[in-house]
């Protein structure tokens, strides 16, 4: 129990100290001014979350890129000997129908689908950022061409854009990461879209341009600091998102094509057997889950990190 | 209002038929019906002009649609060949299937999804939070089609007594009573619900917060409200402007079929008829399932709109 105002005031101070704090210490005045990319990766590093997320993350990259040498057997190597084996010293995973050892199946296919997810990402939320800031920002005719043009891709389902694409795209990482960005853009773009929407209304942007600031300055300098969490959430999302829509698409044989394989080819192969060897699907399938996992937890972790109405404590 | 909403109605009209023009043209260039006769073609002349005039391929590409758009005005949306009925009646049994599956689902994960994003909120960073908050990211990592073959597998399979041996499977048409029917979407309509309300509420405790750290919050506190007034009457409303996005997105896509759900768990709704089209190149059922999933999506997006302008009166309609 605070007994005297010294005690109140600091208790693990000697009680003959009584501090005084001048005007500037109380307003947080006298802290030296950091930039906002170091608050930023001070509030990440002490995000718990965001941590496990990236550590988890690289575990499972270099377990995939590092793991194979580890092993003596080949991508494709048949052993029919050795075919349909559980998990064992010598084949970590296991094997499939015509012997092929299931953990540098895992660590190739879990490679792919991390591609395809990273270049999925970036294509998708720099096309979705920019045109839906337009869109939200112009308004007008503008945003009615750009509101179409996301209409028009919802209104399109996946598959048979994917099948159509395929044709002329093939099926490599590349053209398969092409198609789906260009199906997933729409969503970053609508979320930017509302937002700047209503951030458009605000005051701050009405002063900002009766401060003389150019559209694009205010686009820039305003509205996309403002938008910044949002799409760092997307982007997460949006990862997770691509690598479970490529493995869905693989899963029903219309994503990645054989020889290649990615972690969604492995599950419907293995889902045959699952009454008598679930562990053969939920091996691969667990890869998926960790991944996405790791990769929202760090989204979430950015999403406190670059807010900047955040404060530096946490509350 | 009205006239907006008839404007929005009108505008979208040429969407769907250059979203359904470009299908079209997509599946018959990657297609030829004819593939198969070329290698035998002087003996099968007779089914090769056959082939040709029934999908009416002497007609160049770019304007070989205007054909289905013409029956397709006149209510005529053609046979499908994959399934053997007319497209009108697969959609209408096939969508009836998928509702009785989307709509409780879309139904339970909403309501749980608001309550435990503003439960997540308004606690955030206590021990509820933390749990619920772990519980959506699990759920979100989940792919459908890992989920579903689990839930398939422990509660269809290993524990069979709980839903009988493998329910969906036995082409039954769904329950003569209504527990047998509530046997039967179980276990479909748990994966589809466990999927949705894990975005919906992660992404709503993210807009709760945010709204919930705005100065009208404090200055609502500040006067003295209570915070439940606070929280459902001055928060709620700007809170709920993403995530009627995200159900407006999330319900058409219910509706429409869910393909991987539905398939694993043989329930003969609209996915699978899609997945059936698909691979059997069935173009009149393709277009049928597009124009019909292609509503749906315009229709919802539009109420997503009106809702925008009810929720925040800033957003203008125009």
């Amino acid at each position: 129990m605070a007994e005297t105002i010294e005690d109140l005031v600091s208790p693990h101070e000697p009680p003959d100290r009584i501090p005084i704090f001048t005007a500037g210490e109380i307003e947080g005045l006298n802290t030296t001014p950091q930039s906002f990319g170091h608050l930023a990766w001070s509030r990440f590093r002490r995000h718990k979350l965001a941590i496990i997320g990236a550590v988890g993350l690289i575990f499972i990259v270099v377990m995939f890129i590092i793991g194979p040498s580890f092993s003596p057997y080949g991508f494709d190597e048949r052993n029919i000997a050795d075919r349909l084996q559980g998990p064992s010293f010598d084949h970590w995973f296991g094997t499939d129908e015509i012997g092929r050892d299931l953990f540098v199946r895992t660590a190739q296919g879990g490679r792919y689908s991390l591609l395809i997810g990273f270049l999925v990402a970036v294509l998708a939320t720099f096309v979705g950022t920019i045109l839906g800031a337009i869109a939200g920002f112009f308004g007008g005719w503008i945003d009615g061409i750009i509101s179409q043009m996301i209409n028009l891709v919802l209104i399109v389902p996946a598959l048979i854009a994917l099948s159509v694409f395929s044709k002329n795209f093939g099926r490599d990482a590349v053209g398969l990461s092409l198609v789906l960005a260009v199906l997933l853009w729409t969503r970053i773009a609508r979320v930017v879209r509302g937002l700047v929407l209503s951030i458009k209304e605000q005051e701050f942007i009405m002063a900002a341009r009766a401060a003389g600031a150019s559209n694009t300055r205010i686009i820039g300098r305003h509205v996309l600091p403002n938008v910044v969490g949002a799409v760092a959430v997307e982007v997460t999302l949006l990862l997770g998102t691509a690598i479970v829509l490529e493995s869905t698409l693989s899963f029903l044989g219309l994503g990645v094509q054989p020889p290649n394989a990615s972690l969604g080819t492995l599950v419907a192969d293995a889902k045959g057997s699952i009454e008598s060897d679930p562990v053969r699907v939920l091996i691969p399938g667990f890869c998926i889950v960790w991944i996405v996992l790791c990769v929202n937890f760090l989204g979430d972790g950015l999403r406190d990190a670059l807010d900047p109405r955040s404060k530096t404590e946490r509350g | 209002m009205f006239a907006y909403i008839t404007r929005r109605v009108l505008a979208t009209i040429p969407l769907l038929i250059l979203a359904l023009y470009l299908v079209f043209v997509g599946v018959s260039l990657t297609n030829d019906p004819r593939s198969s006769f070329y290698l035998c073609l002087p003996r099968c002349q007779d089914g090769f002009d056959r082939i040709t005039e029934v999908y009416d391929l002497d007609t160049p590409v770019l304007i070989r649609p205007l054909g289905w758009f013409t029956d397709a005005a006149q209510g005529d949306l053609g046979d499908s060949s994959a399934i053997g009925e007319p497209v009108w009646e697969v959609l209408r049994t096939r969508g009836w299937n998928t509702a009785m599956i989307a709509l409780p689902a879309f139904a339970i994960s909403a309501v749980l999804a608001l309550g435990l994003s503003v439960y997540s909120a308004r606690r955030q960073y206590t021990f509820g939070d933390y749990f619920f908050t772990g519980l959506a990211f699990l759920g979100l990592a989940f792919p459908s089609f890992v989920l579903a073959l689990l839930i398939q597998n422990v509660l269809g399979v290993q524990l069979e007594n709980w839903f009988g041996i493998k329910p969906f499977n036995t082409g039954r048409k769904s329950g003569d009573t209504f527990l047998e029917l509530l046997r039967d979407i179980a276990l479909p309509l748990l994966t589809l619900t466990i999927l949705s309300i894990s975005a919906d509420s992660r992404f709503g405790r993210a807009s709760m917060l945010e709204t919930l750290g705005q100065d009208y919050i404090r200055t609502a506190r500040a006067k003295g409200l209570s915070e439940n007034k606070v929280v459902w009457k001055h928060a709620l409303r700007n809170a709920l402007i993403p995530l009627v996005t995200l159900w407006a997105l999330s319900l058409s896509a219910l509706l429409g079929g869910s393909i991987v759900t539905e398939s694993i768990f043989s329930w003969p709704g609209l996915g699978p008829a899609f997945l059936q089209a698909l691979g059997d190149t069935d173009l009149d059922l393709i277009l049928g399932i597009v124009l019909f999933t292609g509503v749906l999506t315009v229709m919802f997006n539009l109420v997503a709109d009106v809702l925008y302008g009810v929720l925040d009166p800033r957003i203008r309609l125009g």
